[in-house]
C-alpha cells in the first residue's frame, strides 16, 4: 500500500511516462472510469467549483477516508487520484506530508484557476477533517 | 482579401495555435502595437495643462482618438465620447452615476436574459426593481418580452447589440423607440456587435453604448463609454479626482468629456485602440464582415457532423460565435481536450448564468471566430471535436 509519498510517486512515475498532454489527459479518464458514481448530494458539493464536483472526507480510527464525484472527467480523475494517495492515511501522516501531485503533472496546466482552487480546497478539508476528529476525540 | 497579409498583422497568430476565442479578447493588431510601442517611446507625457510640447503632442494624440472614435461609432460630438478602463467600467460608471443622480426608488430598470454579467449585475445593486425578459428555450430573444416589460415607470432598458453567448444580433429599433415614448434611457452593450458589424449610434439612437478596445483588435485596458450629451450633462460624476474638476470649492465639474474622466487616463491604450479603429477601417469592415459570415456558414455545416453535438446559435442574423455542447461531455473537458491541441476555445457559463440557467445547461462551449480564420482551422476543430467522441465511446463501452 505504501506511504502517502510513494503512493503520489507512484501515480507521478506513471505520468512521467506519458509524454503528452493528451496521453495524460487519458490517463485521468481511465482514472474517472475506474470508480463508480459517488453522491451527488448538495451537501458534498464544493462552492465555487466551475465545473460541478461532490467530495465527502469522513474518518475512521483517526484515518482519512474520501468519496467524490464530478461532472468533468478530468477533474473526478484527479480527485480519484488525490483519494488514492490519501484513502486509509493516518492524521499523523497526512499531518507530515506535502501533497506535490498538482505540481509534478503537465495536464495540471491546462487546468483554470477555478478548478484548481476546488483541489486546494479538498486538501483542506482532508487537513481539517485530521484536526476537527481530533478535537471531536479529545 | 489577401488572408495570409491579414493574418500577419497580428503577432499573437506566429503561434502554434488555432485561436477561436475572439469574443474574449482579439489578438492586438501590429498597427496597435507599433503605435503604442511609438507613444509610449516618443509621446508618452501628461495631457492637459502641461505646458511644453510634449505634453501638447500627447493631448494631440488624445484628441485625434477621440475623433476617430466618434467617426466609428457615428456619435454626433466627440465630447460624447468617454474613455474608460473597458465596457465593465463603463457600464459601472453609468450605473453609479445614473443612481447617484437620480432616485429611481419607484421605477423600473428593464434588461434581459442574456446579457453579459457586466450588464446585468450592476442593475442588481440599486433598489430599483429589475425587470428581465426571459429568452426562449434555444437562447433566442423575443423583442416581444422585452416591448412588454417597458411602461411608464420604466428609467432605462440595459440590453445587448449581440449575445455574446449565441452571437444572435438584437432588434433595438422598437424597443429603443418605445423606451425613449415611454421616457426611459436606454444603454447598448456593444461589446460583441462592434466586432463584426458598423455601429452607428445616430442611426440607432440609444442613449448610452459600451465596448471595449480589446474586442476590436486593441489592447486590453481600454473602452469606451458613449452617452448623449444632453444627458451627460445633468449627470453627476461617477468618480471623482484630477482633470475633472473646474472649483473644488464649489464643486464644479469640468464640461464633457472631462466630467467623467478623473485621473490620468490610459493615455498609450486609447492610442493603441485608435490605431486598431484605423487599421479596421483601412480593412473596410464590410469586406471582413462577408469573410466572417463565410466562416460562419461553413462552421454550421461542419458541426452539423458532429454526433451528439447541439449548438445553441443560429446561421441567421448572428455574429460568428457558436457555442455548444456535446451529449455527455463536460464542457470544461471538451475545452481542455481541446487545448491539448492548442485549440483555444472559451467554455463554463460563458459570464451568462441567467441564460445558462434558461437553457438548462451547466455550461457550455464556445467558438469565436473572427475574419482571420481559415477553413482548414475549423477542419481541424471538428476533427477534434469527433475524436474526443470516439475517445468517450471507448469508455463507455
Amino acid at each position: 500500500m505504501g506511504t502517502l509519498i510513494s503512493r503520489q510517486q507512484k501515480i507521478i512515475k506513471e505520468l512521467d511516462a506519458l509524454d503528452t498532454e493528451l496521453k495524460q489527459f487519458d490517463y485521468f479518464f481511465n482514472k474517472a472510469f475506474s470508480v463508480g458514481e459517488g453522491s451527488r448530494s448538495d451537501k458534498y458539493l464544493i462552492e465555487g467549483c466551475i465545473s460541478r464536483a461532490w467530495v465527502q472526507v469522513w474518518s475512521e480510527n483517526k484515518r482519512i477516508h474520501m468519496e467524490v464525484e464530478s461532472d468533468s472527467l478530468i477533474l473526478k480523475g484527479l480527485l480519484v487520484a488525490m483519494k488514492e494517495i490519501y484513502e486509509g492515511s493516518s492524521f499523523t501522516e497526512v499531518n507530515n506530508s506535502e501533497f506535490f501531485l498538482m505540481n509534478s503533472v503537465k495536464v495540471v496546466g491546462l487546468l483554470d484557476e477555478h478548478r484548481r482552487e476546488s483541489i486546494e480546497k479538498v486538501l483542506k478539508m482532508i487537513i481539517d477533517e485530521t484536526q476537527v476528529s481530533d478535537r471531536r476525540i479529545k | 482579401m489577401n488572408l495570409k497579409e491579414l493574418r500577419d498583422s497580428f503577432p499573437l497568430l506566429e503561434q502554434e495555435i488555432t485561436y477561436f476565442d475572439n469574443a474574449a479578447t482579439t489578438p492586438t493588431c501590429k498597427a496597435c502595437i507599433d503605435q503604442t510601442s511609438t507613444y509610449y517611446e516618443k509621446d508618452c507625457f501628461n495631457i492637459h495643462r502641461g505646458g511644453y510640447k510634449g505634453s501638447l503632442r500627447s493631448e494631440s494624440k488624445i484628441d485625434e482618438s477621440r475623433t476617430l472614435v466618434k467617426n466609428f461609432i457615428n456619435a454626433e460630438s466627440k465630447k460624447e465620447i468617454i474613455f474608460t478602463s473597458g465596457a465593465t467600467e463603463s457600464l459601472n460608471l453609468i450605473t453609479t452615476s445614473l443612481f447617484s443622480s437620480m432616485d429611481f426608488t419607484e421605477n423600473n430598470i428593464v434588461t434581459t436574459e442574456l446579457e453579459h454579467h457586466s450588464n446585468f449585475i450592476p442593475w442588481l445593486m440599486g433598489k430599483t426593481e429589475l425587470r428581465v425578459a426571459s429568452c426562449e428555450k434555444d437562447g433566442s430573444l423575443k423583442k416581444e418580452k422585452v416591448l412588454d416589460l417597458i411602461d411608464s415607470n420604466t428609467v432605462l432598458v440595459a440590453i445587448s447589440a449581440c449575445s455574446n453567448v449565441t452571437g444572435d444580433y438584437i432588434d433595438l429599433k422598437e424597443i429603443i423607440e418605445k423606451a425613449h415614448f415611454e421616457g426611459a434611457f436606454v444603454i447598448v452593450d456593444a461589446s460583441q456587435f462592434i466586432a463584426h458589424k458598423k455601429l452607428d449610434i445616430q442611426e440607432i439612437d440609444c442613449d448610452f453604448a459600451v465596448f471595449s478596445a480589446h474586442k476590436i483588435y486593441g489592447p486590453t485596458g481600454v473602452g469606451v463609454l458613449y452617452g448623449k450629451a444632453e444627458i451627460m450633462d445633468s449627470l453627476s460624476p461617477p468618480k471623482f479626482g484630477g482633470d475633472m474638476v473646474l472649483n473644488v470649492a464649489r464643486q464644479e465639474w469640468l464640461n464633457l468629456p472631462s466630467k467623467f474622466e478623473a485621473g490620468t487616463l490610459n493615455l498609450a491604450g486609447i492610442v493603441g485602440m485608435a490605431s486598431a479603429i484605423k487599421w479596421l477601417n483601412l480593412q473596410g469592415l464590410k469586406t471582413l464582415e462577408e469573410r466572417e459570415k463565410s466562416l460562419k456558414n461553413y462552421i454550421f455545416d461542419r458541426m452539423s457532423q458532429v454526433e451528439g453535438l447541439k449548438m445553441f446559435s443560429r446561421r441567421e442574423n448572428s455574429a460568428p460565435i457558436v457555442s455548444f455542447s456535446i451529449e455527455g461531455i463536460n464542457s470544461n473537458d471538451i475545452a481542455m481536450f481541446l487545448a491539448t491541441r492548442n485549440i483555444c476555445v472559451r467554455s463554463g457559463k460563458l459570464c451568462a448564468q441567467p441564460l445558462l440557467k434558461r437553457l438548462n445547461k451547466e455550461g457550455l462551449v464556445r467558438v469565436s471566430l473572427a475574419f482571420f480564420n481559415t477553413e482548414e482551422e475549423i477542419d481541424f476543430l471538428i476533427s477534434s471535436l469527433k475524436q474526443i467522441k470516439e475517445r468517450m465511446s471507448k469508455w463507455e463501452l
